[in-house]
């Protein structure tokens, strides 16, 4: 839950940041391979769930090395 | 649970987690909660009228997103513009501190979206399911026709409400009147849906399910709010010099007489919590400061015959009889900082540049030599009219370091002007012209001297608009051109 939430605000912020300073859709018709280039909000959207998993890699990463302290501490 | 863990070391473990009681918060009504209602109405209208407002041809409020421009009123912002955005959320930002240090925690208890959905949803509850008593009542009693019928009324209020919270959500960023149509008929975009859905089912648990969870363990602004409290905030308080000891007496009794305080123990201002605490333990992070306590401890003193404020907004300071002071350097801080930046913010918008340009050399060709003996570059010029009006641009070409010597550059005739319709970037190829480099005239010249790899020149192009030259804007770029012997 903390892991979702905390990087649930993250990636917003990031996105915001991101995208405005990024326009995707010119990036995305380099890159893609597909007859159509998907919309802005299709790749806003997945900008955002991308950064939203990576950030909550990096918050589920932090927990659980602060929820394991190294051998030979205890908490 | 593994069987090798010892009982006594799981039990420790889980006793770190209180189980969640559900708060249910009892319905009172006094000047701070009519000032919350007010709040929660005019705040919940402004979000869902928003979207419908017009202003000329297009939304009034529309920040919109497939199309990188954000309308505000008259004003039409782009992703250069990002800067006011970040100007925007700042001046937000301190206007939170500098409230949070004079007033407490007025955000939380007033203006919250958590705590203005909160109080929608419970209004539903209320309407289906009854007030407080009955609700525990039903919560706890089994499953009937009568639960059945009163829990999926409330079921639908709230996803209703959710479904609209999302929809309106969406509608500031996709234009609403296309999103209702395309709604109604069924045909809205899958991401449009998903956004729909993921707003909507975020305001039903937050606003439904999670509600106080949300403001004790979710919140940040919760946990460093208390950095901006000082003697001199208000806060809500139970005071206890008058309260204490507290206990029940009949009306009309003395309670010195008895031996009592105030606090006639009626447990009122803890039924009223909606984060389930009691005010009379002191201040408590969990505090919302929603002054409903307030309220309800009005209405017995009220009844009791004793003057108001057994749970009052107080200061630090003024509970221990010492004078609360209002300005105090923190405040002054923050009240000079935060004009600063608004009076900023108001010149720099009005004085905004209503036209931008940038130029970009073309990718493919670096030069080409015309038969002419001249040298073309050709470039795309980003020409940004975030004028209410359509504009004629004319198009100049001078070199960048001499701007007033325009002999050595020329356009080419299709390059020379541009309509461009009001709020659009146009894209316009712009051919600039030169003589090449062995031209003897311009041997002496200060430009840099080309070397055998070929030479290159900065340029400033400039774009003014034909009907008004004070609008006009400049771009630098490179001009490129073979080595002499080439």
């Amino acid at each position: 839950m903390t892991v979702a939430w905390s990087s649930f605000l993250v990636a917003s912020a990031g996105t915001m940041v991101l995208f405005a300073f990024v326009d995707p859709s010119p990036v995305a018709a380099l890159l893609t391979t597909l007859e159509v280039t998907p919309s802005r909000t299709a790749l806003y959207s997945l900008g955002f769930l991308f950064l939203w998993l990576l950030c909550a890699c990096a918050a589920a990463l932090s927990a659980w090395l602060l929820s394991t302290p190294p051998a030979g501490e205890t908490r | 649970m593994t069987p090798e863990v010892p009982a006594a070391a799981s039990a420790a473990e889980e006793s770190y987690y209180e189980a969640h009681r559900k708060v249910y918060p009892r319905e009172i009504s006094g000047r701070f909660s009519n000032l919350r209602r007010l709040a929660a109405w005019i705040l919940l209208g402004v979000f869902y009228a928003t979207p419908w407002l017009r202003w000329d041809d297009r939304q009034a409020i529309l920040f919109d997103l497939p199309a990188r421009k954000f309308h505000l009123l008259g004003l039409t912002l782009w992703p250069q513009d990002f800067i006011y955005l970040t100007w925007l959320l700042v001046i937000a930002a301190l206007s939170l501190f500098f409230f949070t240090a004079i007033g407490g925690r007025l955000w939380c208890g007033y203006a919250c979206p958590q705590t203005v959905w909160t109080e929608a949803f419970l209004w539903l509850e209320k309407i289906t399911e009854g007030d407080r008593a009955k609700r525990m009542k039903l919560d706890a009693s089994p499953w009937s026709m009568d639960k059945l019928r009163r829990k999926s009324a409330k079921q639908f209020l709230w996803i209703t409400f959710a479904a609209w919270t999302g929809f309106t959500f969406v509608g500031f960023f996709t234009p609403i009147h296309s999103l209702a149509e395309a709604a109604l008929r069924l045909t809205l975009g899958p991401w449009e849906t998903f956004w729909v859905l993921f707003y909507g089912f975020a305001t039903y648990g937050n606003a439904g399910y999670l509600r106080e969870q949300v403001c004790k363990y979710m919140c940040p602004y919760a946990r460093f709010q208390s950095a901006m409290f000082d003697k001199d905030t208000l806060v809500i308080t139970y005071d206890a010099a008058r309260g204490e000891p507290r206990g029940g007496r009949q009306r009309g009794v003395d309670p010195r007489s008895r031996g009592l305080g105030d606090c006639t123990d009626c447990t009122l201002c803890v039924q009223v919590c909606p984060t389930g605490i009691d005010i009379r333990k002191g201040l408590q992070h969990e505090c919302i400061a929603c002054a409903e306590c307030v309220d309800a401890c009005d209405s017995v003193m009220d009844r009791m015959g004793y003057p108001r404020g057994l749970v009052r907004y107080a200061t630090e300071h003024s509970l221990g009889n010492q004078p609360s002071k209002l300005l105090r350097p923190r405040v002054l801080v923050y009240a000079a900082l935060l004009l600063l930046l608004c009076v900023g913010l108001v010149v720099s918008l009005a004085t905004r540049r209503p036209v931008g340009l940038d130029a970009i050399h073309d990718r493919n060709t670096l030069y080409r030599s015309l038969e002419t003996g001249e040298i073309e570059n050709v470039y795309l010029l980003k020409i940004m009219n975030k004028d209410a009006r359509p504009h004629r641009f004319l198009v100049s070409v001078a070199d960048s370091t001499d701007p007033d010597d325009s002999e050595h550059y020329r356009l080419a005739e299709s390059s020379r002007q541009f309509e461009v319709p009001s709020g659009e970037v146009y894209n316009a190829a712009v051919a600039v012209r030169r003589d090449a480099w062995e031209d003897p005239d311009l041997e002496d010249e200060t430009e840099p001297a080309p070397t055998a790899a070929g030479g290159s020149a900065k340029i400033r192009l400039t774009i003014t608009a034909a009907e008004d030259p004070g609008l006009h804007a400049t771009a630098e770029a490179r001009i490129f051109m073979p080595a002499e012997d080439d």
